[in-house]
C-alpha cells in the first residue's frame, strides 16, 4: 500500500526530464536558450581576451596567499553558515520545497512527508548541478585562464554544492527546531534556541579554535573553505582535497538525514497556510507593516497607485521587512566601516603593481553586484500572479503599467544597491579607482528596465505567469551582462572627454527606453 | 468485471500489449492479430479473478467519515469551531455554507493535509491524525481550486497517481483507460498539464481520483468548477452510481441546486459551527417558511435579503 520514496523520486526526474524535452522540442525557446547560453558564452570569450585574466589571477593568488589569514576565510564561510541559519530558523525552508499542486496531490495522498521532502531535494540538487554546469560552461573563457586543473575545479564545485545544500539542510533543521520548540513552550526564552544553534555551528571557524585540527574536520564551511583554498593554490594545510570533499559528503548525508528524520506534516501546514497567507504575525511585524489602508491615499494618478498597490503587497510578505531592515542596518554598516575603518575588517589594498588588472575585476564585480540586486526587477510582473491579466483590462495605459513596474523595481533595488557598493568600496580598494562605483548607476537604470522587459514578457511565453520560463529567467542575467559590457566600453573609451558627462545618460536612456519600450509591447502580446 | 470487458473492447493494440506485458502474457508472436491479443488479454484477466477471488467488493467502515468537535484555528482567528459531522457509505452529503464558513478548511482537514487543534477525524475507521496513510489511502479529495504538475502529460499524470496508490500495474491501464474515455479526455491523453483548460484540468484531476480501487470515499471541494453541462452531467451520473455501489461522498459547494438534487443529506455550516444538518425534508421542516434548500441557507446563514 505504501508508495516507496523510488515511485516520488522518478516523478520528480520525469517532470524535469519533461521540461528538458519541451525545450528541445520548441523552436523558441530552444533558440532562446541557445542565444543567451552561445550568446554569454562569446561575451565572457570577449572579456577573457580584452582584461587578459591570466596574470591576474597569478598575481591575485600571490597576494591572498600573503595577505588573506587562513583564519579570516574561515571566519567568512562561517558567517555563510550562520546566515542560512538564521534565515532559515525565521523563514519556512523546509516547506519551501513543496509546491501549489502538492496541496491537492501529494499532501492529500498516502505518503509520508519526507518521502516528498526527499523527491523534491533530488530535484533540487540536480537543478543546482545543471546551472552550475551551465555557468561554468558560459564562464569557461575565463575561468581557464585561472591556475586550477580541470578536475580540482570539479572537486571546487561539488564542495561549492555540498557546502550550500549543508546550509540549506542546516536551515531547515534550525526552522524545524523552533517548530518544535514552539509546541512545548511559548516563552520568549525559545528563542535563545537561535544563538545557541548559530554558536554551534559557526564554532570551528572562530579565530582561535579553527586552528585546531579538529575543528577543521568538524565543520562543512572549514572544509569548503580548504578546498577552495587548496585548489585556487592559495593554502595548503597538508589534508587532501579529496578528503575534504569526502568530509563535506559526510556532512551533506548528516545534515540531510537529520532534516528528513524530522520532517512531518507540519510543514504541510506551513506551506498551506502560506498559500491561504492566514499566518498569525507577530506584533511588531504587524505594527511596521501597520495594515496600511492605502485607499486613503491622495494621489490620484493610475502609475503611483500600481507603484502603492505592489509595495504594499510586498510589505505584506514575511520577508520584505526583513529586507528594508537589512537596506537600514547595511547602510549604517557601511558608513561606520567607512568613518572608522574597524581592525577586525580592514579593507582589501591592491597594490599598485595590480592595479591595471584588478580594475577589470573590480568592473565586473560592480555589475555582478547590480545583477544580484535587480531580481526584484524580474518579479515585478510575476508577483502580479493571475492578477496581471486583470491589470491588462483594467482602464490603465500600457506605459502606466510598465512605468510603474519599473520605478518601483528602481527604488527597491537602488535601496538594496546602496549597503552593497558601500562595502564593496570599503573592501576592494583599486588604488585612484572608487570613482567608478558611479557606474553602478547606469547600470542599475538599465538593468531594471532589462528587468521589466523580462517579467512582462512571461506571459506572452506561457499561459501561467507565475512560473517565469527558465529561458526568461536565463535572458535577464545575459542580457544585463552585455548591456554592462556596452556602458563599461563606452566609460572607458571616453574616460578622458567631458563628452561621456553627455554619451553616458544618453546611451543608458536609450537602452532603458528601449526595454521598457518592448515591456509595453509585450503587454500586447499576452497569451 | 463488465466495466473491465467493456474498456478492453474499446483499447487499442499498443494499450493492449502494455496491458498483456504487465499480466505476464508471453507474447512469442513477432504479429498478432488485436483480436487474438484481446482475447488472450481477457483470458488471464478471467484467470486473476477467479483466482483471486476478485469478486469480493471492499466494504467501508461505517460512517465512512466521522468528523466529532473539530476545531480548526488560524491564530487568534476560529475557522471551524465544534464541528461534527458523519458520512455513512451508500451517502453523499452536502456541506454548504457561506464564503469563509470553513468548509474547505474543513475539507483540508480531512484529507490530512493541515491539522486540526482539537476533535477527531476518522477516515474509514482511520484517524487522520493517528493513522495518516492508511486514511489517506481511501480519501479522494478535489481542491476548490485544482492545481496540478505543469510539467506532466495527462497519462502520465494518472500513471503517476496510481502509482502512489499502489494499484496493481494492469488494474491501473484498465482503469486508466476507462477514465480517460468517461472524462473525455482521449485527445487530451499526452497533452502537457500545464495546457490544459480549467475545465479539463478538473477532469484530469477527477479521473486521477477513480484510477484508485473502489469504494471510494470522496471529499469535493466545488467539483463541477470549470466543468461544462456535459462534463457536470456525466459527473453527476457518475456520483450517483458510486452511491448505489458503497462510496460515500462529502460534497462542498455554493451550487444549491445541484446539491439538492445530488445530496442525501446537508450540513449547513456558518463562522466554523454547524448551524442545521439533515435530510432536504428535515431541514424544511425546522426551518419554517422555507420551501427549498436556497431558502433554508439564507434563514440559516443571517436571513434572506429583503428584495
Amino acid at each position: 500500500m505504501r508508495s516507496s520514496t523510488s515511485v516520488l523520486a522518478r516523478h520528480e526526474l520525469r517532470m524535469m526530464f519533461n521540461h528538458f524535452r519541451r525545450t528541445l522540442t520548441t523552436p523558441s525557446m530552444l533558440a532562446f536558450y541557445a542565444v543567451m547560453v552561445f550568446g554569454a558564452l562569446f561575451i565572457m570569450y570577449l572579456v577573457s581576451v580584452m582584461a587578459r585574466f591570466g596574470p591576474l589571477f597569478v598575481e591575485l593568488v600571490d597576494v591572498l596567499r600573503e595577505y588573506l589569514p587562513l583564519e579570516t576565510v574561515f571566519a567568512a564561510t562561517g558567517l555563510v553558515t550562520v546566515t542560512a541559519v538564521f534565515m532559515g530558523y525565521f523563514g519556512a525552508s523546509p516547506a519551501s520545497v513543496l509546491e501549489e499542486p502538492d496541496e491537492n496531490v501529494l499532501m492529500a495522498a498516502p505518503v509520508y512527508p519526507y518521502q516528498v521532502f526527499l523527491g523534491r531535494y533530488l530535484r533540487r540538487v540536480l537543478r543546482k548541478i545543471v546551472f552550475l554546469t551551465l555557468g561554468v560552461f558560459v564562464l569557461s573563457p575565463v575561468i581557464l585562464a585561472a591556475p586550477v586543473q580541470s578536475f580540482t575545479l570539479f572537486l571546487i564545485l561539488v564542495s561549492l554544492v555540498l557546502f550550500l545544500e549543508c546550509n540549506y539542510l542546516l536551515g531547515a533543521v534550525a526552522a524545524i527546531a523552533r517548530e518544535k520548540l514552539s509546541q512545548r513552550t511559548s516563552s520568549r526564552f525559545r528563542h535563545l534556541l537561535l544563538p545557541l544553534f548559530c554558536v554551534l555551528v559557526v564554532a570551528p571557524s572562530l579565530p582561535g579554535v579553527s586552528e585546531s585540527p579538529i575543528a577543521i574536520a568538524a565543520s562543512p564551511a572549514n572544509c569548503f573553505a580548504l578546498v577552495t583554498l587548496a585548489g585556487f593554490q592559495i593554502q595548503h594545510v597538508g589534508i587532501g582535497i579529496g578528503y575534504l570533499v569526502g568530509l563535506l559528503v559526510m556532512f551533506h548525508l548528516i545534515a540531510l538525514l537529520v532534516a528528513v528524520n524530522l520532517y512531518d506534516e507540519r510543514w504541510y501546514e506551513a506551506f498551506s497556510t502560506s498559500l491561504s497567507r492566514a499566518e498569525s504575525e507577530s506584533r511588531v511585524v504587524r505594527a511596521i507593516r501597520g495594515e496600511v489602508d492605502f485607499s486613503d491615499s491622495d494621489f490620484t494618478d493610475p502609475m503611483v497607485w500600481i507603484m502603492l498597490k505592489d509595495f504594499w503587497s510586498r510589505m505584506r510578505s514575511p520577508l520584505q521587512f526583513w529586507k528594508y531592515l537589512y537596506v537600514v542596518v547595511g547602510i549604517i554598516a557601511a558608513v561606520y566601516l567607512h568613518l572608522f575603518q574597524p581592525p577586525w575588517l580592514q579593507p582589501l589594498l591592491i597594490p599598485s603593481t595590480l592595479v591595471a588588472s584588478a580594475v577589470p575585476a573590480f568592473m565586473l564585480l560592480i555589475a555582478l553586484l547590480g545583477q544580484m540586486v535587480s531580481m526584484p526587477a524580474l518579479v515585478g510582473f510575476v508577483d502580479e500572479k493571475e492578477n496581471i491579466y486583470l491589470l491588462k483590462s483594467s482602464p490603465f495605459k500600457k506605459v502606466d503599467i510598465v512605468l510603474a513596474k519599473y520605478l518601483g523595481a528602481l527604488i527597491e533595488v537602488g535601496l538594496n544597491a546602496i549597503p552593497l557598493y558601500g562595502l564593496l568600496l570599503y573592501i576592494f580598494r583599486v588604488q585612484g579607482s572608487a570613482f567608478l562605483v558611479t557606474l553602478a548607476a547606469p547600470m542599475l537604470v538599465v538593468f531594471c528596465a532589462t528587468g521589466t522587459a523580462a517579467g512582462a514578457y512571461i506571459p506572452v511565453f506561457t499561459s501561467d505567469p507565475t512560473h517565469p520560463p527558465v529561458s526568461v529567467a536565463f535572458s535577464f542575467p545575459a542580457i544585463n551582462l552585455t548591456m554592462a559590457g556596452i556602458i563599461i566600453v563606452v566609460a572607458s573609451v571616453l574616460a578622458k572627454s567631458a563628452l561621456l558627462l553627455l554619451v553616458l545618460p544618453l546611451l543608458t536612456l536609450l537602452m532603458s527606453g528601449i526595454l521598457l519600450a518592448s515591456a509595453v509591447k509585450a503587454i500586447d502580446l499576452y497569451k | 468485471m463488465e466495466v473491465y470487458e467493456r474498456t478492453i473492447k474499446r483499447m487499442k493494440g499498443e494499450d493492449l500489449v502494455k496491458l498483456a506485458m504487465a499480466l505476464k502474457i508471453p507474447l512469442t508472436e513477432h504479429r498478432m492479430e488485436t483480436e487474438t491479443l484481446r482475447e488472450l488479454v481477457e483470458g488471464e484477466l478471467g484467470r486473476l479473478n477467479t483466482e483471486e477471488g476478485k469478486e469480493r467488493r471492499r466494504k467501508l467502515h461505517n460512517p465512512a467519515i466521522s468528523i466529532k468537535g473539530l476545531v480548526k484555528r488560524y491564530g487568534k482567528k476560529i475557522a471551524v469551531n465544534g464541528l461534527d459531522l458523519d458520512v455513512r457509505p451508500g451517502e453523499i452529503v452536502g456541506l454548504v455554507g457561506p464564503n469563509g464558513a470553513g468548509k474547505s478548511t474543513t475539507l483540508r482537514v480531512l484529507t490530512g493535509i493541515i491539522r486540526a487543534n482539537s476533535g477527531l477525524v476518522y477516515v474509514d475507521g482511520h484517524s487522520i491524525a493517528g493513522e495518516p496513510l492508511e486514511a489517506k489511502y481511501r480519501i479522494g479529495y478535489i481542491p476548490e481550486k485544482p492545481t496540478c504538475y505543469p510539467s506532466l502529460r495527462v497519462r502520465e499524470y494518472l500513471t503517476f497517481i496510481a502509482r502512489v496508490y499502489g494499484v496493481p500495474k494492469h488494474e491501473a491501464l484498465i482503469r486508466i483507460a476507462e477514465y480517460i474515455d468517461f472524462f473525455q479526455l482521449e485527445e487530451l491523453s499526452k497533452t502537457y498539464i500545464a495546457n490544459l483548460s480549467k475545465g479539463n484540468l478538473q477532469r484530469t484531476l477527477l479521473a486521477g481520483i477513480f484510477v484508485r480501487e473502489p469504494p471510494f470515499v470522496l471529499a469535493f471541494d466545488e467539483p463541477m468548477y470549470g466543468l461544462d453541462p456535459r462534463g457536470a452531467w456525466s459527473l453527476k451520473v457518475l456520483l450517483r452510481k458510486l452511491k448505489s455501489e458503497g462510496s460515500a461522498v462529502l460534497i462542498s459547494t455554493h451550487i444549491l441546486e445541484m446539491a439538492e438534487g445530488l445530496c442525501d443529506r446537508f450540513v449547513v455550516i456558518d463562522c466554523g459551527r454547524a448551524v442545521g444538518a439533515g435530510t432536504l425534508e428535515r431541514l424544511k421542516a425546522q426551518v419554517s417558511g422555507a420551501d427549498s434548500l436556497e431558502q433554508v441557507f439564507l434563514k440559516l446563514t443571517g436571513g434572506i435579503p429583503e428584495e
